[in-house]
């Protein structure tokens, strides 16, 4: 009986990692120009943002739907695995309502079946670190429950900091949460914000890029004090 | 008797008329109240035909500036602030009754605190607070009480301004105070004394400023400062005083002759920078009746702090000192009485704060808002666009009076309100609004730029004090130039400038005086430095375009490639650009 690792592509987990550590990755789907496109495997990264700045209709992105959710945990719990499934920020997406939903219609339902669903109130790499914190605990062995506990617990420990070219692709989305205050469009300046309980929310604003990744180090370390830092910079 | 002195038509001077100290001038009223004895209303007319005086000069004292700059203006900053002074004294006090001289020294007070605008106003705003802090309770002013009246209003005069200067309106304040302490005469003689003490500080000014001698003016606010002194005289005097043309001051005229605004900047520079250091407040109440010492407390502090601020009564102390280690203030405050509304801003502790806040672990931060002094409808709009819940806008004069900022406050409707005065002749009353205030807190930012790097370093969701610490430290990182027509011709620092001409000003200092603006400007942001990879902002206005600015901007990116320039309309009326380099 093993635990295994399931969560979403908005983790960014690097490909090498997800199968090095056998993480099973559902992925979003994007909107293009009327096509729905699988985040990762139809589209990359590169590719997507090339879209974005082409102009035309701006793309949109959609979660896994909750078959696509019943298709993973019934294989896996199948086979006789247990699943932690971490996931995007419920506040930023409805991803965890699929997965919700798909362990509710599994057999012995929400609290039968072998699959602690948790929210880790970030995204991206953060997101993406938390969940290899996570394989690495399943592969000490353990419970799904045991591995899932120690993830919540430590999940304050996890600060999501993220500089932007522009606030307009998170407001567009609905996603702008309490950066709203940073809006505006006389200066262009870089945004710099964190995630925290699970939305956006406002830090300072440099005025170029330079100056933001710059701002960024100094932040994460102010931030992370003595402690051992894991950083990871897209 | 009076002089009327034809030959002074046209000299600007010419039909003020103040007392001749050689003339005996023992007056009685009507009443039968001795002259060495002045009723709140005497008290009240004369301030009130000071108010009258300054109006008259205003323009004579603008013209006393250093730099010929357009914007500011010491004479009509003091006129704003006595005309609230008087207007209170008119509210609180009616005409037609008696009134004591308590109640019209505050009322004047009340006034001109709230009403004060610029440096020049606050301070005066002041020299009122202690001058009604010495007659509180006193029906009449008696000559025994003037020299105590002057030496409270000097020490409160002092006491308003981080690092008092010498040269300034201050030093004419208390050399006008020390000329009346422990003499003995008639009320009449002692203000007397006073006005000529005032004049002789005046024309030493120079002298004790080498600014104003380069500049050849004497200081502005201290010429405020025997105007209201010698009008009040006057009024004081009665029908039979004698009066003598005031010609005489035509030589504190010196090399101004028409235009512009105060904007003193050594002085300005002088008094209004502070060492940070640990910002520190406080509010010490008395315990079991115990009163407190408002002067020890405050001389304890400026011995043991790097600047201190301590204001309030015998009941209440409010004490805002910036400090290495807050613990022996704190010690020593609580020897003295109950201690309250302590904070105290420590960059190791804002640090802890804000992983807290990481961590979800404090409470979710009040509503805090940023509200800018501005003049100029594209900087209006860059700093609202920004997220600034409201701003000043400085229209009629540059400087907002302390109402005015405290009103704007209140109107964002926010928990906590940041301002920034954005120009250095309105940190004075921002800060006398932060008093007043305890909402309100100020970045002391002298210029817009400053100003918008401040707000970028704004955070509406952190404490107030972490965002003061956060903002103030990034005004330090960039340079500000200005960039106006002169107003006059001047010679300062080896700087020779023609009326006319454009100069250029590097953190509020001449550097440059140009035949064009874009040539100043691009000679002021030269002289800044521009490393390699530096952000230059440039905001035209003053009947400038974008391309005037592009010009400027295209020239600087082909000269050093790798900079990075931005270029905002900003509409601001006096400076054809205004720009930073950071």
């Amino acid at each position: 009986m093993t635990v295994r690792i399931v969560t979403d592509s908005s983790a960014d987990l690097p490909a090498e990692l997800v199968q090095q550590h056998q993480i099973t990755v559902l992925p979003c789907y994007v909107v293009v120009d009327d096509q729905t496109l699988k985040d990762g495997v139809d589209i990359q990264a590169d590719d997507f943002y090339q879209r974005l700045q082409a102009g035309g209709r701006t793309p949109t992105t959609a979660q896994p739907t909750v078959a696509d959710f019943q298709a993973v945990y019934q294989d896996l719990v199948s086979q006789g695995d247990q699943v932690v499934s971490i996931h995007v920020s419920g506040k930023l997406s409805g991803t965890l309502n699929s997965a919700e939903q798909a362990k509710g219609s599994l057999d012995g339902g929400a609290d039968g079946a072998p699959v602690e669903i948790i929210d880790s109130r970030l995204a991206s790499m953060p997101l993406g670190l938390v969940v290899l914190e996570a394989a690495e605990l399943a592969a000490e062995g353990g419970g799904y429950q045991e591995v899932a506990e120690k993830i919540r617990q430590g999940l304050d420990l996890h600060h999501g900091l993220f500089a932007l070219d522009t606030l307009e692709f998170l407001q567009k989305g609905g996603r702008i949460g309490k950066a709203q205050a940073f809006l505006g469009s006389v200066l262009n300046v870089k945004p710099i914000l964190r995630l925290h309980e699970g939305e956006a929310h406002p830090v300072e604003r440099p005025r170029n890029r330079e100056r933001a990744m710059r701002r960024l180090v100094f932040l994460l370390l102010m931030l992370s004090g003595a402690a051992v830092t894991l950083l990871a910079l897209l | 008797m009076i002089y009327n002195c034809p030959d002074f038509d046209g000299n600007p001077f010419a039909s003020l008329y103040l007392i001749d100290p050689a003339t005996d001038s023992t007056i009685r009223y009507g009443n039968g109240l001795s002259m060495d004895q002045l009723r709140g209303q005497d008290l009240q007319a004369a301030f009130s035909a000071a108010a009258s005086c300054l109006e008259e000069y205003r323009d004579a004292v603008n013209a006393l500036n250093v730099f010929p700059v357009p914007d500011g203006d010491t004479g009509t900053n003091m006129l704003l602030t006595m005309r609230s002074a008087v207007q209170s004294a008119a509210d609180a006090c009616p005409g037609g009754e008696d009134h004591s001289v308590a109640a019209v020294s505050s009322a004047l007070a009340q006034g001109a605190f709230f009403g004060a605008r610029g440096n020049s106003g606050v301070i005066l705003s002041q020299f009122f607070k202690g001058f009604s802090d010495a007659l509180r309770g006193k029906d009449y002013l008696a000559a025994s009480d003037l020299a105590l009246a002057f030496k409270l209003a000097a020490d409160c005069a002092y006491s308003s301004v981080g690092n008092p200067v010498e040269g300034t309106m201050l030093t004419v304040i208390r050399m006008a105070s020390e000329a009346v302490q422990g003499v003995d005469d008639e009320l009449l003689g002692l203000w007397r004394t006073a006005y000529q003490a005032s004049q002789d500080a005046l024309a030493h000014t120079p002298e004790q400023l080498p600014v104003l001698r380069e500049a050849g003016v004497v200081d502005a606010g201290g010429f405020g400062v025997v105007i209201l002194i010698g009008a009040a005289l006057r009024a004081i005097s009665g029908a039979e005083a004698s009066l003598i043309d005031l010609s005489e001051l035509g030589r504190f005229q010196g090399a101004a002759n028409n235009g512009g605004g105060p904007a003193n900047p050594g002085f300005l520079d002088a008094t209004v920078e502070e060492d940070w250091g640990n910002c520190t407040q406080f509010i010490i109440s008395s315990v079991d009746g115990r009163e407190l010492d408002l002067e020890q407390v405050r001389n304890h502090f400026k011995e043991t702090a790097l600047s201190a601020v301590v204001v309030g009564d015998e009941r209440d102390v409010r004490v805002h000192i910036h400090v290495e280690d807050a613990a022996p203030a704190l010690s020593y405050a609580e020897s003295l009485g109950a201690v309250s509304d302590v904070k105290i801003e420590n960059m190791d502790r804002q640090n802890e704060r804000f992983a807290a806040a990481g961590h979800g672990a404090v409470k979710e931060a009040a509503a805090l808002a940023l509200l800018p002094v501005v003049q100029g409808d594209g900087l209006a709009h860059l700093f609202r666009d920004s997220g600034c819940a409201g701003v000043v806008e400085g229209r009629q004069t540059m400087n907002p009076s302390v109402q005015q900022i405290i009103d704007a406050a209140r109107n964002t409707g926010a928990t906590d309100v940041i301002v920034l005065p954005n120009n250095s002749n309105v940190v004075l009353a921002a800060e006398q609004a932060a008093e007043a205030e305890a909402f309100l807190h100020v970045i002391p930012t002298k210029s817009v730029p400053q100003g918008v790097a401040a707000m970028f370093a704004f955070n509406p969701e952190g404490p107030w004090q972490e965002n003061v610490a956060a903002m103030t430290a990034a005004i330090s990182e960039i340079a500000s130039v200005e960039v106006t027509a002169a107003v006059r011709g001047v010679k300062i620092g080896g700087i020779e400038v023609k009326e006319g001409q454009y100069i250029g000003l590097l953190e509020g200092k001449l550097v440059t005086a140009e035949e064009s603006a874009q040539r100043a400007l691009r000679t002021a942001l030269d002289l800044a430095g521009l490393s390699g990879d530096a952000i230059v902002t440039i905001y035209f206005g003053a009947g400038c375009s974008p391309s005037d600015a592009q010009s400027v901007a295209d020239a600087l990116e082909s000269d050093h490639p790798g900079i990075q320039v931005d270029i905002i309309d900003g509409g601001q009326p006096h400076h054809q650009f205004l720009a930073s380099v950071e």
